[in-house]
């Protein structure tokens, strides 16, 4: 998405005609549609700050959904007002999505010590903790979370507009009704593009630089300049704070909060996104978040309509397992034969053609998904043993 | 590049203008409404208005269950009998003139599936039959109340009774738990002053049955000794254990099979011979195959909203012949009365507001919180009242035992509505 080589303008044009469809999109589309796209901007949203953390700085974390989880609740409890059984502040929604980063990056930060310390799978596995300490808190703080059932989520709303379908009740662009979908499409769309850019912007930039740098090696870093550690803590808070930003999008999204929504498994989904898309990639991670959230809802969705498909209980191949099995297929195949994920296989396409001009890339060059990862790679030691080609 | 900005303010003047142009804040519908009265579908006197999911031949309802998660082997049983009851709701001349056709969804117990699923469904459907699972439901419901669409069949946990578009099958947990207690003491000889566990999924479910068992102890003059589990947890020798030491009388469970058997199995190896309540999902006929049966049958209860399977009541044997037909070598299980009971009350719920020329998904809700009377053929306790949003529809449940030798291994003993789940009441 940043990458500033070549001649920008078909890219530009590109990314102008996206984001025009993209507005237009909500006059065309079903509920249906609208409902997955919301899922797919605010789960876009986390992937793209998970893969500044492990894309560029390389620290694996399992614990996104964690982060995204503070970000939902602090949301909820910040814009909900208090009733006899949850308690809330009340406030602003637009003061509930900017105290849902800042208390996710504030987390993250509380937690940055420990990333210092540890790398690759042994951060991984910590952060693996903060999943189950963060579940625990949600069903046992019951007098804020709603605990097991959750609670319900406040509509957003700006200066007297609401994202719901009140407050206008009645709203219509070109003869197409308005309702909450609709409304909450564009304020996502907003956040989405600004998550981006800025993410776009922080990886080409001094800081992305200087990540990419620690992840290659710390050594080196440390040796121009770079304060390694203020870099690993400064990644964990930028990340934990997109993760904060989805977690609301996502409360949002449902109109209400539970834990199972941010279990486990919501973590592994945001790794499996950025490594289907390239790690490191803001425009990877976006196309990977696309993947991985719509095509089990759309498998759902039309497995009447698919001939290979059994009908849902008849005991044969359904539409879950289906999407499962596709994850994994796709999984596989990145790994075995994209180097670089999808936007690694785009790069290669766009510059096959030209084969005599390599891509000089002045921001951090995307790596192989299991390089980056550096697991087994032992703190300190040799660096860039598996750094090829880009 | 001095230019540029004013450029570009201008196209992007020009380009709000153009939204704005394009905006409008006056709804036809209502100004139509306003004037006249009615929708365009509600023309003569005799005729009946209709919304979401209704045309001249069909009614369209929906199911939301999980055929491919934790839930797949009870959701098919309940999607097989839902299928042949309103096939014989049709064959019988259907609802209000019309056909009732079923749209069947598998959210494989993710919420969400769960909720883009429902979104795909809500324009073409009048009323949910049934959202399975806990946090499916959870996500649904608010949704489907803001639509004002009628959602049956997610459980029995007092958490649901708040949305008034929500029609509970039977008592809620915590009216079981509560009549738990009232049965160990007037029926099964507890003593006032003693001590009864209750073992819990930390949950909505399991919080709801301790809220109903903990008030009926006020009420009985015994203390509960609580042990909170979770789903995961199948080995419960070290909660029999505990309670073994406490010395309780009777013991009260509110979690799955797997804890059914796992701990009558403990407490019978340990020596202790008391009563077991479960709730309703504890108890499957397949529990008899494992090494606790002779546990089981020596001490164990069921506490039901629906009717068991064994029940002579004439809406049980009518499910049951329904199953068999359908289904020749289907499992058996509480699952076939409840299946049929969820489509007789959403029949008669879409009945009411035909009756009342409204066939529309607001007036299905309407219709149901009118009923104050409903009886279901013994299916359900008769008299069930939907008109108090937030209250458990009825105060009686079935208790039955296992045994061996009846139909899907719980035989009826009585059914039951002590003093304490009387009294119980939410948000009291």
């Amino acid at each position: 998405m940043s990458e500033l080589r070549g001649n920008p303008w078909p890219r530009r044009v590109g990314g102008l005609v996206l984001v025009l469809v993209a507005l237009a999109l909500p006059l065309a589309l079903s509920d249906f549609w609208l409902q997955t796209g919301l899922f797919v901007m605010a789960a876009a949203i986390g992937a793209v700050g998970l893969t500044l953390l492990v894309g560029v700085a390389g620290q694996l974390s399992l614990g996104h959904a964690a982060f995204a989880a503070i970000g939902a609740y602090v949301y909820a409890w910040s814009t909900g007002e208090a009733t006899s059984t949850v308690g809330g502040a009340g406030l602003p929604p637009l003061a509930g999505l900017v105290l849902a980063a800042v208390v996710s990056a504030l987390v993250g930060a509380a937690f940055s010590p420990v990333a210092g310390r540890l790398r690759g799978i042994y951060l991984g596995l910590a952060t693996l903790g903060l999943v189950f300490v963060v579940r625990h808190l949600l069903v046992n703080l019951d007098q804020w979370t709603g605990g097991f059932t959750g609670r319900s989520v406040e509509s957003f709303a700006l200066g007297g507009f609401s994202f719901s379908n009140s407050d206008p009740d009645y709203l219509a662009v070109a003869g197409v009704e308005f309702e909450g979908l609709h409304r909450l499409w564009y304020l996502f769309l907003v956040l989405a593009l600004a998550a981006c850019w800025l993410a776009g912007n922080l990886r080409s930039g001094r800081t992305g630089r200087a990540w990419a740098n620690v992840r290659d090696s710390e050594t080196a870093a440390a040796a121009m300049g770079i304060g390694v550690a203020r870099a690993k803590a400064s990644v964990f808070v930028v990340s934990s704070a997109y993760a904060g930003v989805a977690g609301a999008m996502l409360a949002l999204a449902y109109g209400r909060v539970a834990p199972d929504v941010f279990s486990l498994t919501a973590s592994v989904d945001f790794l499996v996104m950025i490594v289907l898309g390239g790690l490191g990639s803001v425009g990877g991670a976006v196309v990977g978040a696309l993947f991985v959230t719509a095509l089990p809802l759309v498998l759902a969705e039309y497995s009447g309509s698919l001939p290979f498909l059994a009908a849902p209980g008849s005991g044969g191949l359904d539409p879950s397992t289906a999407s499962r099995i596709v994850y994994g297929l796709a999984i596989i195949a990145v790994l075995l034969f994209l180097r670089g994920g999808l936007a690694g296989a785009a790069r290669r396409l766009r510059h096959g053609s030209a084969p005599g001009a390599p891509p000089s890339a002045p921001g951090p060059t995307p790596h192989d998904p299991l390089s980056t990862h550096d697991v087994g790679r032992p703190a300190g030691g040799p660096a860039r043993s598996k750094e090829t080609t880009p | 590049m001095t230019h540029l900005p004013r450029a570009r303010a201008l196209t992007l003047g020009a380009a709000t203008a153009l939204a704005l142009a394009a905006c409008s804040t006056t709804d036809p519908n209502q100004a139509g409404t306003a004037a006249g009265s009615g929708s365009g579908s509600a023309a003569g006197s005799g005729e009946v208005q209709t919304g979401n999911g209704v045309t001249d031949a069909e009614i369209r309802i929906g199911m939301l269950t999980d055929l491919s998660g934790p839930f797949a082997a009870g959701a098919a049983v309940q999607v097989t009998e839902t299928k042949a009851y309103w096939d014989q709701v049709n064959a019988a001349g259907g609802v209000c003139d019309r056909d009732v056709a079923v749209d069947v969804q598998d959210h494989g117990y993710d919420p969400q599936k769960a909720v883009t699923l429902y979104r795909s469904m809500a324009p073409d459907v009048i009323a949910l039959q049934q959202v399975l699972g806990g946090p499916t439901s959870a996500a649904v419901l608010p949704l489907a109340e803001q639509d004002d669409v009628y959602v049956g069949g997610v459980g029995w946990a007092g958490s649901a009774l708040q949305y008034a578009n929500n029609q509970l099958p039977g008592a809620s947990y915590a009216i079981e738990g509560a009549n738990a207690i009232d049965h160990l003491v007037d029926g099964l000889g507890v003593a006032e002053g003693a001590r009864i566990g209750v073992v819990y999924f930390a949950g909505d479910y399991g919080a709801d049955v301790l809220a109903g068992a903990e008030h009926a102890a006020e009420e009985r003059g015994v203390e509960i000794v609580a042990q909170e589990i979770t789903s995961a947890t199948t080995d419960l020798s070290a909660q029999a254990s505990a309670l073994a030491q406490a010395g309780v009388a009777g013991v009260v469970l509110g979690a799955a099979p797997t804890q059914l058997a796992s701990l009558a199995g403990s407490l019978a190896s340990q020596g202790v011979d008391v009563p077991l309540i479960g709730m309703n999902p504890t108890f499957n006929p397949s529990l008899l195959t494992t090494p606790a049966r002779d546990a089981l049958l020596a001490n164990t209860y069921s506490i039901t909203s629906v009717a068991p399977y064994s029940s002579d009541a004439e809406g049980v044997k009518a499910a049951n012949e329904l199953y068999a037909q359908a289904d020749p070598d289907g499992a058996l299980g509480w699952e076939v009365p409840l299946a049929y009971v969820q489509g007789e009350l959403l029949k008669q719920a879409l009945q009411g507001a035909c009756d009342s020329g409204d066939l529309t998904p607001e007036g299905v809700v309407a219709a149901l919180r009118e009923s104050s009377s409903v009886d279901t053929q013994g299916l359900l306790p008769d008299g069930l009242d939907y008109s108090q949003v937030g209250q458990s529809p009825t105060t009686t449940v079935y208790l039955s035992k296992v045994d061996a030798d009846a139909p899907a291994g719980l035989a009826l003993v009585d059914e039951l509505s002590g003093p304490s789940a009387e009294s119980f009441s939410y948000g009291g």
